[in-house]
């Protein structure tokens, strides 16, 4: 089993990445049960990574597998993000403003087309890294990622 | 323009995903978490991990292996595909849970089949019920009259169902002429082939469900004689005639006398009882007929297709009484 140290430092490293990853799936309380999973799957991973890219992808694919598995048995869908405290707060400034549309927005998507998206815009992996983590052919992430965008698009009225 | 405004997109995707971020709190939960495994593990117990071992889908590798290796989707209830490095969880038996879990989709795989197979029998079934069914409804009759008389009955394919001789002691011959299953034709010129009719005066009546029907088999069965060199007749009666059926009830009731004497005698004082008894019985008849109405109007196959009439009537007459009495006198001592 790993240390404490580092654990501690992968969760610093890279917790935000895995809690967004299952955020995509689940709601924020679900999410953080399936947080908290992915890192004791990895206290308990002793294996060696090639390097730093190889571990967060390997901490992100076993976040999203879980968040499945989560899913799966549950049987209850999710509304990512919706609940998040940060999304709640009441402002005027354009910046909270757009946030929040673009929150809404989100979670009108696929969770595919979702996590896709976050693993593009927000982690910024490539299509063919962003396949690799999904376990999904290249195109048919291309395709989550051009639809999901079309369809903000078209949410947000910016057609 | 469509490059600036993904980028665009980009940046308030990020922006909308940037409040999530691990809290203090959820990181000092997950090493408490992490820590009372290890302890449970260092004790001996299980450890209370996720049930998920899709992490197998994830190797030790580099992105390309990453690529090699499928992972599971939501809707994916095959086994992955890819093995689980026996290192790859850091869980003791992991991949003996593994297959574990592929023995366990295999027999629901097998389940599903077995479920599939069955429900393909059952429609199956039921098809064969429902046309063997169908096969052996009759909805036609062909009544031979000769020295003997038989009774084709046809289903709606014109394959005879049934073949029955009037005189129950020649049933056997009839039987032996084995009618059923055969075409309405090829049963006729059996049958007057045979000889069985007794003689070569026959009059065939025909009855159907359907005009159409009972026409095809008028013309079939005047054909058959004509080539037999039989002399007769071919009537279409209409399938009612042979249809009627009806039953009669009767009841009655008894009739029974009954009388009862008693008498008695005695001394300075003096009692006396009686009793009677009776009874009766009694016989009811009851008959019924049942007749079809059919009137031939005009020859071969204007029979009127009329239903049967059923009468019944039944009477019976009973009663029954009885008495009895009793008398009891004092007699005087002398």
């Amino acid at each position: 089993m790993r240390s404490d140290a580092d654990i501690e430092e992968a969760i610093d490293r890279y917790g935000d990445a895995v809690l967004r990853a299952c955020s995509a799936y689940l709601s924020p309380h679900d999410a953080e049960d399936a947080f908290q999973d992915t890192f004791l799957r990895y206290a308990t991973h002793e294996t060696a990574f090639n390097d730093e890219e190889h571990r967060k992808a390997w901490l992100i694919r076993v976040a999203m597998n879980l968040s499945k598995d989560h899913l799966r048995r549950s049987s209850t869908k999710a509304q990512p993000l919706d609940e998040a405290p940060e999304i709640a707060v009441e402002s005027e400034d354009d910046r909270l403003a757009d946030r929040m549309r673009m929150n809404e927005a989100l979670r009108q998507l696929s969770d595919d087309q979702r996590l896709a998206l976050m693993l593009s815009a927000v982690e910024g992996y490539a299509v063919p890294q962003i396949a690799a983590i999904m376990g999904k052919p290249e195109n048919t992430v291309y395709s989550h990622i051009t639809r999901g965008k079309r369809k903000l698009r078209k949410v947000l009225g910016d057609d | 323009m469509t490059e600036r405004n993904d980028n665009t997109y980009d940046e308030r995707i990020a922006d909308a995903w940037s409040g999530v971020q691990v809290s203090d709190s959820l990181k000092a939960s997950t090493m408490a978490k992490i820590r009372a495994a290890r302890e449970a593990e260092n004790a001996n117990v299980e450890v209370p991990s996720g049930p998920s071992s899709e992490d197998a889908g994830v190797s030790s590798g580099s992105f390309t292996d990453i690529v090699a290796q499928p992972a599971p989707s939501l809707n994916d209830d095959e086994t992955p595909s890819v093995p689980l490095p026996a290192s790859a969880s850091g869980v003791s038996g992991e991949s003996r849970k593994n297959a574990s879990t592929r023995k366990i989709r295999s027999v629901y795989r097998r389940r599903r089949l077995v479920a599939g197979l069955a429900a393909a029998l059952l429609v199956l079934s039921f098809l064969g019920v429902g046309g063997n069914a169908i096969y052996h409804t009759e909805t036609a009759y062909a009544q031979v009259n000769a020295q003997t008389v038989v009774t084709l009955g046809v289903n709606r394919f014109g394959k005879v169902v049934t073949a029955t001789a009037a005189q129950t002691d020649l049933q056997d011959d009839v039987d032996a002429l084995a009618l059923t299953g055969m075409d309405y034709e090829g049963a006729m010129n059996t049958l007057v082939a045979s000889g069985l009719l007794g003689s070569t005066d026959v009059n065939v009546e025909v009855g159907a469900d359907g005009t159409d029907q009972q026409e095809s088999l008028v013309e079939t069965t005047t054909a058959c004689l004509g080539n037999a060199g039989c002399s007769g007749t071919c009537n279409g009666q209409g399938y009612g005639k042979r249809d009627g059926t009806g039953g009669g009830m009767g009841n009655g009731s008894g009739m029974g006398n009954g009388s009862g004497t008693g008498n008695g005698s005695g001394m300075g004082n003096g009692n006396g009882s009686g009793m009677g008894n009776g009874n009766g019985s009694g016989m009811g008849n009851g008959s019924g007929n049942a007749s079809a109405s059919c009137s031939t109007s005009d020859g071969n196959e204007s029979c009127d297709d009329s239903s049967g009439h059923n009468n019944g009537s039944g009477n019976g007459n009973g009663s029954g009484n009885g008495s009895g009495n009793g008398n009891g006198g004092a007699a005087s001592s002398s």
